[in-house]
């Protein structure tokens, strides 16, 4: 059922087409860290927007994606490019009443989207987590202020606490997109607002623009140890960022894309995530919009957020 | 090539880097002096280049900081500085030229550390043409950044032009052409409200930031300009008036001090108009003023900084606004002191971060400069005053008619001063 | 007069500079919005396919709830009894009522085993035994020559509290029917339960498995804790009493283990019309394609569903933190 919804161009079909592409492939440079080639740096230059590219150039940049990783953590990855699905539009569902906060959504994201792990004892330690989960007081309902997510019981949920996950909500009228000054990120049509790491400039005006603190920054080069690397690979998602850019949940653009439920979604152990197709009406997510009182979080701000919320 | 190096520009750049490098003790160690900031600011860039962003204080939470707030400040000046020209213009001021021509001239310094700070402000300095007008695919019309590069970019080229133009002109013995002159330098004044505007526009535009989503803070930041602007511009003409003969007259000073007290005036109301907004309808958008003047849980890092710019602003008012305190030179100089910590404070980080702080998710991230920042910042005030000294020496030998390039076949007089 | 034009013409830029930039205004309604506002207006079809496409997952061998009762309690078949019994029958047939030989000198009728000494007025000699007789003393004769006769209902757990059923009027042969083999047509466990359990049930009297079974909760079932509307439910309230390897409904109707979400749902009927449409409960698999289900025992420990308390991950790292 899965294999027929995998779009044409499929990981392996690229990889074969992408090696002969490879050697004319004068297209771009994953600037990635350590990477000092000067062509590589020529390239970077002239780099041409992800959005803009033809399947050839994608393929052959995925190649050279392919090769970095290789070359840079000695490990075969794939990375796809696959498109958005036709008539798909995603959309996420969470039941606060059932998040008990146990953050397993959060370590099943970091493993799954290659993010910048602790290192404590390392040069830099800036450890990126998409998923920010927030502890509160029950009685308060979602009260921002006071809010942590630092929270440390010994066993959660803890007495009279209350969790609510937030990652990006992949907003129907994403700010984020609006403030970007130079186009390098956007929304797709399955709804999935996705970063071109090679065109991000670093100026973090998404990061101010954004209500929910969605997007984080590369501080310094990110911590990615070569045996934790997750090898399938989105180029607009999980492939190793580069110091100084921003990245974001892409609901796992590199798994949704091939039938599959994001990580954070199959790593709940209390069930409380939906996920589905919100142009579907037999998906889960539309019968969650049709059946519950859903809400999204700070709706003043007309974002339209494709993440829900709602309690069982 | 000898009729090139003969042409009037190139003569006039000879002349200018001979004048640049010919001074007397205080101008070399005034130079001696900027050139240490700019070698401290290396250093500083030195050590944020390799290590990354990380090395400032600003992390996710608090994602911009010292340099978007100088950014900020500086935008202030730039524009405020060319619009000093308007009462200049207004009042018939003697030195309406001089005026015009030095504040373009701080107009372009000031626009040089502006995007000197965007540039180490980027995450990716290397992809710097991503950005670039026409180079770059830059996001108009939605992003105001993207604007903002635009218009700075335009407003800098503008005042590079007229300056370059006018001082040319001026050497050559020509007054500048006068309509042509007027009407440059008169679209330069919206171009001048422009930019800041769009400057403001860049926080404005933010409806999750309600600290800077307030319809009042493109007016405060142009009347906070005001005043700012014209306190450098009365320095540094009481400075060039000692040290460069140039003739202003203290009836324009004193005027110009009058203005800034009803600038200061209404910068003052913009913010009491804010303060009582926030503080009486007690929604939870007033926590970013309560971290700005009171802290929140013992957090009170921005606390003294903010009654500091208050404070400031509110006393250089009233020595403003007296005329016998206007009128007595110290004072004034205190005045333009207190003016310049009041709005560097207001329009820097005490705008930036509080509109961090809380975060959106309500998290309260303690963000003070590293000491990285503070030396690149160093650095780049350090370009700015060196860039500006060397304009303004060029300038003031053109206006006194000590830089002449006449004729090609006529040596370059250049004053030793 | 200059400047008045020069305001002017700012203004207009200024308003033009808003309206370019806000072009991005959101006042449209969303694919899906659309589409759920047209299907609110047809009238509601069918809904097919997707059902289809959900799985239940594999079971897991030791989930609480999907582990066989049988595996504990006898359920199909009669337990061979190997140890001695007493004929009853051959006694009955003699002329003794059960009261004879189970009897307490003082409190009267009493369902113990009676000791050796109450066999002695006919079996004492031991040269007029029977060979049957023979046979049976020589089993329960331990080496020291002292007698230890089968106690068999003290293998159990179940305490039936004869006295009270004595007072009540019960006789011996209403439970235990009547002696007409030897031994016992011992009855399944199972099958007598259910004797017992309708008796009670017809006289209102508890039911509850701990009101016979008084060690129950101490051995077998000692990990065993209802935390489940315990003052409400009981054991039996799911599981059948004749037959372990099947849950029981209140309409009396049996489901498998399986099927236990029927068993759930006929309380948790919110949960399981959300869980029946993927809203309530954990789907693994593919998002438009092969779903897998899971039951409610699978994440839910029946007898005590509420999700224990359970230890986060780490927290993420402060800003202060990050170097």
């Amino acid at each position: 059922m899965s294999e027929t919804l995998i779009p044409s161009i499929t990981r392996r079909g690229l990889l074969g087409a992408a090696a002969k592409a490879a050697g004319a492939a004068a297209v771009a440079s994953v600037a990635l860290p350590g990477c000092d080639d000067r062509a590589d740096q020529v390239r970077e230059f002239i780099h041409k927007r992800l959005r803009e590219m033809s399947p050839d150039e994608m393929r052959a940049f995925c190649t050279r994606v392919e090769a970095d990783c290789k070359e840079r953590f000695g490990k075969d990855v794939l990375v796809g490019s696959e498109p958005p699905l036709k008539d798909v539009v995603f959309g996420y569902g969470l039941d606060l009443s059932r998040c008990n906060g146990n953050r397993k959504c959060v370590d099943a994201c970091v493993q799954e989207n290659n993010q910048s792990r602790p290192s404590p004892e390392g040069p830099h330690n800036n450890p990126i987590q998409w998923i920010t989960v927030l502890e509160m007081d029950e009685e308060a309902g979602i009260e921002l202020a006071g809010s942590t997510a630092y929270y440390e019981p010994v066993k959660v949920p803890a007495p009279g606490k209350a969790y609510l996950p937030v990652a990006c909500q992949q907003c129907d009228n994403p700010p984020c997109v609006k403030v970007c000054p130079v186009k390098a990120t956007w929304k797709e049509t399955d709804g999935i607002v996705v970063i071109d790491y090679d065109q991000c400039i670093g100026c973090r005006c998404c990061m101010s623009a954004c209500p929910y603190g969605a997007r984080h920054f590369n501080w310094s080069e990110p911590n990615l140890p070569a045996d934790q690397i997750n090898g399938t690979m989105h180029v607009l998602g999980n492939r190793p960022r580069m110091r100084g850019v921003v990245e974001k949940c892409t609901f796992c653009v590199q798994r949704t894309r091939n039938g599959l439920y994001p990580a954070c979604h199959d790593a709940c152990p209390t069930g409380a995530r939906v996920f589905g197709n919100l142009l579907d009406p037999e998906s889960e997510i539309r019968r969650l919009l049709e059946t519950k009182r859903v809400f999204v979080l700070k709706a003043e701000l007309n974002t339209h957020p494709k993440f829900f919320y709602f309690y069982s | 090539m000898s009729n090139i190096t003969d042409r009037p520009f190139p003569k006039f750049v000879r002349a200018s880097v001979r004048l640049w490098t010919h001074g007397s003790r205080v101008y070399y160690a005034w130079i001696a002096l900027l050139l240490a900031m700019v070698v401290v600011g290396l250093l500083g860039y030195r050590t944020q280049f390799s290590e990354g962003l990380v090395s400032t204080g600003l992390r996710d939470p608090v994602s911009w900081g010292f340099y978007i707030g100088n950014f900020t400040f500086l935008v202030g000046v730039a524009a405020a500085a060319v619009i000093l020209v308007i009462p200049a213009y207004v009042y018939h001021w003697k030195p309406i030229k001089e005026i015009a021509i030095l504040g373009e001239l701080l107009a372009i310094a000031s626009i040089s550390m502006c995007m000197l700070f965007v540039l180490v402000d980027m995450g990716r300095p290397d992809r710097l043409l991503h950005i670039m007008p026409f180079i770059g695919d830059i996001n108009v019309p939605s992003s105001l950044l993207a604007w903002d590069v635009l218009v700075l970019n335009a407003y800098f080229f503008l005042n590079l032009g007229i300056a370059t133009y006018a001082l040319v002109t001026m050497s050559r013995g020509h007054e500048p052409h006068n309509k042509l002159f007027t009407i440059l330098v008169l679209s330069s004044i919206p171009m001048a409200v422009g930019i800041h505007t769009v400057t403001a526009f860049v926080y404005n535009g933010l409806p999750n930031r309600p600290f800077w989503n307030a319809s009042l803070l493109a007016p405060r930041f142009l009347v906070s300009a005001f005043c700012s602007g014209p306190a450098i511009m009365l320095m540094l003409l009481q400075i060039l008036r000692k040290t460069a003969r140039l003739e202003l007259k203290d009836d324009a000073i004193w005027k110009i001090a009058e203005l800034m007290a009803y600038a200061m005036f209404v910068n003052l109301f913009f913010t009491g108009a804010e303060v009582f907004k926030e503080v009486y309808s007690g929604t939870e958008h007033l926590q970013h003023m309560r971290y700005l003047y009171f802290g929140i849980d013992g957090k009170t890092t921005l606390v003294p900084w903010a009654w500091l710019s208050l404070i400031a602003s509110i006393v250089s008012f009233f020595l403003f606004l007296l005329p016998r305190t206007r009128k007595n030179p110290v004072l004034l100089n205190i005045g333009c002191v207190l003016i310049l910590i009041g709005v560097f404070i207001e329009k820097g980080i005490a705008l930036v971060v509080p509109g961090f702080t809380p975060s959106v998710l309500g998290e309260i991230y303690q963000y003070a400069p590293s000491s990285t920042e503070v030396m690149v910042t160093t650095g780049i005030f350090g370009v700015g005053a060196l860039l500006f000294t060397l304009m303004s020496r060029t300038a003031i030998a053109v206006l006194n008619g000590d830089l002449r390039v006449e004729r090609p076949d006529l040596a370059v007089a250049a004053a030793h001063t | 007069m200059r400047l008045h034009s020069l305001s002017f013409a700012l203004v207009l830029a200024l308003a033009a500079l808003a309206g370019a930039a806000g072009c991005g205004v959101h006042d449209e309604r969303a694919p899906w919005q659309v589409a759920m506002h047209a299907q609110g207006a047809e009238p509601s079809h069918p809904r097919a396919g997707a059902a289809e496409q959900v799985f239940p997952v594999q079971k897991p061998p030791f989930t609480p709830g999907i582990f066989p009762c049988s595996r504990c309690h006898e359920g199909g078949t009669p337990v061979a009894d190997t140890r001695p019994a007493i004929p009853h029958k051959l006694h009955v047939g003699r002329g003794l009522e059960c009261t004879d030989c189970h009897v307490d000198e003082e409190k009267g009728p009493d369902p113990r085993i009676p000791d050796r000494s109450v066999c002695e007025p006919c079996h004492g000699d031991p040269a007029k035994l029977s060979a049957g007789a023979k046979a049976y003393f020589d089993r329960v004769t331990q080496a020291d020559g002292t007698t230890l006769f089968p106690n068999r209902w003290k293998t159990r757990d179940v305490d039936p509290k004869h006295s009270k059923h004595i007072k009540a009027g019960l006789s011996c042969v209403d439970c235990h029917g009547e002696p007409s083999e030897a031994p016992f047509a011992k009855p399944k466990a199972v099958t007598l339960m259910d004797r017992c359990i309708r008796c009670h049930e017809e006289k209102a009297k508890p039911v509850k498995c701990e009101t016979c079974h008084a060690a129950t909760t101490e051995k077998a079932h000692a990990k065993i804790v209802l935390h489940h509307a315990q003052e409400q439910r009981g054991c039996l309230d799911c599981h059948d009493a004749a037959n372990r390897d099947v849950l029981r409904l209140a309409n009396g109707t049996h489901v498998t283990f399986e099927e236990s979400f029927k068993l759930c749902g006929q309380c948790h009927g919110t949960q399981y019309r959300d869980w029946k449409i993927g809203l309530h409960g954990k789907r693994t698999g593919s998002w438009n394609g092969r779903r897998e289900y899971r039951l409610c025992v699978q994440c839910h420990y029946p007898h005590e569903p509420r999700f224990k308390p359970m230890a986060p991950m780490p927290r993420p790292a402060r800003p202060e933190e990050v170097r």
